[in-house]
């Protein structure tokens, strides 16, 4: 049988103690060790044996304090520094605890006192030293490629957010022009089946809106960029509200359409009203689609059956949405949720949708701390629960009296007219300012057109305006730059921002821009009236 | 002539101020209204029309503060001045109101001087 190879280790003395090389010499060579044999050198000096280790192929070094410096843990740290993979085991006869310690916390292997060990104890601690610096170096490079992964890992994240932004926005500015131009269309003589082609194409292009929507808000809650509110609402009203939305839907198709909160539940929370209707409005449309008769019902009840983890005055309400429509193949049920999966391509066709809805909803309602599922019968309907945890409210702090009363003027008015208000308009893209110019004209408007924030502020220095529409992306000096600038002296001129973001970020950062509202591309034209109407209101 | 809106609950209020506007010729067209639904109503079919509100702070239901809040996101009716008229002085009062609205036209006192109240509303009376 042949023997096995020895791998050679050569182990390095630096010290001048004749005694000590011959010991250590015969020990080494007397190893009974399978598979490792030692060779012995031996440096007198510190800087000898820097040279030495400069040659390379040194695997460990045992080092004899003190050498040169008074204070021994120089010399060891001159070592370590200029050679931070090679093991140092320091032999010393400093029965110095103190300097045991801050050698090894600096480095060090190990720190051995010549008149303490034998032959078995240096082999050992040889062994050891080799050993651990080998699991060092492997521990940091695996570290460094954690580092490097998730540097990589955010660069791409970083990359999906901007392309989906730019995506966003580069098919919104054509929409607008799609959508507005079928708006104009609509409002000329047409036969009906001219009407209802067009029909077809408005509501194409809406739910190509919806669909890009759908991604963007995706996108922003995975990858957790979206904070939820905590403001105080009426859970009733916002019920009701959710109510109004989707109420025209199932009069269309004859379904019963009711909502029942337990009288347990109570009437304030604080939480994020907009989200929790953004979820009821995707469930109740979801059954209203899938149902062809009978009813679609809302019921909201207090959670009681869970003992979960929960905060100071924190409930858990548990919402479910029942249907007696098509209802959901036990095997399909899971997949709902997923993004991009409708349970059937066919499905998918037939009734329409953008396959998103489910699973934000699933998303949002993770974040708030609660649970989706849906229990469901072919043929005979469908019950989707979620839970929410929120905290209870108050009434006082809930009711935003002055947004009723501006509600309630608002209803008295008269229908505003927009005859005679002279326009600038800051916009870059063709198409929407031949958009614009057609609606203005319609309206009976007079419109100045710029196409960047420069022109924007030459031309209100020269002329009078009544109202100000700014284009937000704006080539060189955008939206929000050109409107600080002009609020700097000017005040008083109504400027409108027209965004490609359905974000309420960008809307709030129109708003403490200086602008006094906007309006998101594509552009609704009743919406644009109403605006002019409202913001070029009487002159003093 | 621009219409000048009064909001108060107290009937006997309103009397006081037509007494002052007619003592001092000021001939324009006076609105009442009783609460903040009333005066919504009232703003809402003739805000063309009205040149300035006088404006009572404390009122049951819908308080002045409220009523003031809702008009200015209007932007229509939100140019209209408003003078509020209050018993309560404290710089509290006047900063929270000031807060509310910076652009207010004026702020005064019950029990009032009428010059003074004349004085503050004239500017506004076209």
């Amino acid at each position: 049988m042949k023997d096995k190879p020895k791998k050679c280790i050569k182990v390095l003395l630096i010290g001048h103690n004749s005694g000590d090389y011959s010991f250590l010499s015969k020990t080494l060579a007397n190893s009974q060790d399978l598979d490792l044999e030692y060779q012995l050198e031996c440096s007198e000096s510190l800087n000898i044996g820097i040279e030495r280790l400069t040659k390379g192929d040194i695997h460990v070094v045992l080092l004899d304090l003190p050498l040169v410096n008074t204070k021994p843990l120089e010399d060891f740290l001159k070592i370590h520094q200029h050679f931070p993979t090679i093991p140092i085991v320091i032999i010393t006869n400093l029965d110095d605890d103190a300097l045991a310690l801050e050698s090894v916390k600096n480095g060090a292997q190990d720190y051995l006192i010549k008149s303490k060990i034998n032959e078995g104890v240096i082999l050992r601690v040889i062994r050891y030293a080799l050993e651990r610096k080998q699991q060092e170096i492997i521990m940091r490079k695996k570290l460094e490629e954690a580092i490097e992964l998730t540097k990589q890992a955010q660069q791409v994240t970083e990359m999906k957010s901007k392309f989906l932004a730019y995506m966003s926005h580069e098919i919104r500015v054509p929409m607008n022009a799609v959508l507005g131009f079928s708006q104009l269309l609509k409002q000329t003589s047409l036969n009906n089946k001219q009407k209802d082609y067009l029909e077809t194409i408005i509501s194409n292009g809406n739910l190509i809106l919806k669909i890009i929507n759908d991604i963007l808000d995706l996108s922003k809650i995975e990858s957790g960029r979206v904070a939820l509110e905590a403001v105080h609402f009426d859970l009733d009203r916002l019920i009701q509200d959710v109510f109004k939305v989707v109420r025209a839907a199932a009069e269309e198709k004859s379904l019963n359409l009711n909502y029942y909160i337990s009288p347990a539940v109570p009437t304030f929370w604080e939480g994020d009203p907009h989200r929790l209707k953004q979820i009821l409005i995707n469930l109740l449309n979801n059954a209203i689609k899938f149902t062809v008769k009978g009813y679609v019902n809302l019921t909201v009840n207090l959670d009681q059956s869970k003992k979960q983890k929960k905060g100071e005055g924190e409930c858990i309400l548990h919402f479910f949405v029942k249907d007696t429509g098509i209802g959901i193949p036990k095997e399909k049920q899971e997949m709902v949720f997923e993004a991009f999966a409708q349970a059937d391509q066919s499905i998918a066709r037939q009734y329409g949708g953008t396959g998103l809805g489910l699973t934000i909803s699933k998303r949002l309602i993770e974040v708030m701390g609660g649970n989706i599922w849906v229990e469901s019968q072919p043929g005979k309907g469908s019950e989707f629960n979620f839970t929410v945890k929120l905290k209870v409210g108050s009434p006082d702090l809930a009711r935003d009296a002055s947004q009723e009363v501006r509600e309630a003027i608002l209803k008295r008015m008269e229908s505003l007219n927009c005859k005679g208000v002279r326009i600038l308009l800051a916009e870059d893209s063709q198409p929407s300012q031949e958009l614009m110019q057609e609606y203005f004209t319609l309206f009976g408007c007079e419109g100045d057109f710029v196409g960047n924030g420069l022109e924007v502020i030459e031309k209100i220095k020269k002329s009078s305006y009544d109202l100000c529409l700014m284009d937000v992306e704006l080539p060189g000096l955008d939206g929000l730059e050109t409107t600080r600038r002009i609020r700097k002296d000017n005040k008083e001129l109504p400027i409108i921002a027209l965004t490609a973001s359905a974000m309420k970020e960008d809307q709030e950062r129109c708003l403490k821009a200086g602008m006094n509202d906007y309006l998101t591309k594509p552009i609704d034209m009743m919406q644009l009236k109403e605006k002019i109407a409202l913001y070029a209101g009487r002159k003093k | 002539m621009g219409k000048i809106l009064i909001v108060d609950d107290s009937a006997l209020e309103r009397e006081l101020l037509m007494e002052i506007l007619h003592g001092s010729a000021i001939q324009n067209e006076c609105l009442h209204a009783s609460n903040g639904d009333e005066a919504i109503e009232i703003l809402g079919r003739n805000y063309k029309d009205i040149c300035l509100i006088l404006l009572d702070w404390q009122m049951p239901e819908m308080s002045g503060l409220e009523f003031m809040e809702g008009v200015l996101k209007v932007p229509a009716v939100a140019k209209i001045p408003i003078v509020m008229v209050t018993a309560s002085g404290t710089e509290d009062n006047k900063k929270k109101v000031k807060s509310i609205n910076p652009n207010i036209a004026g702020y005064i006192i019950k029990p009032y001087e009428p010059t003074i109240l004349v004085e503050t509303i004239k500017p506004f009376l076209n």
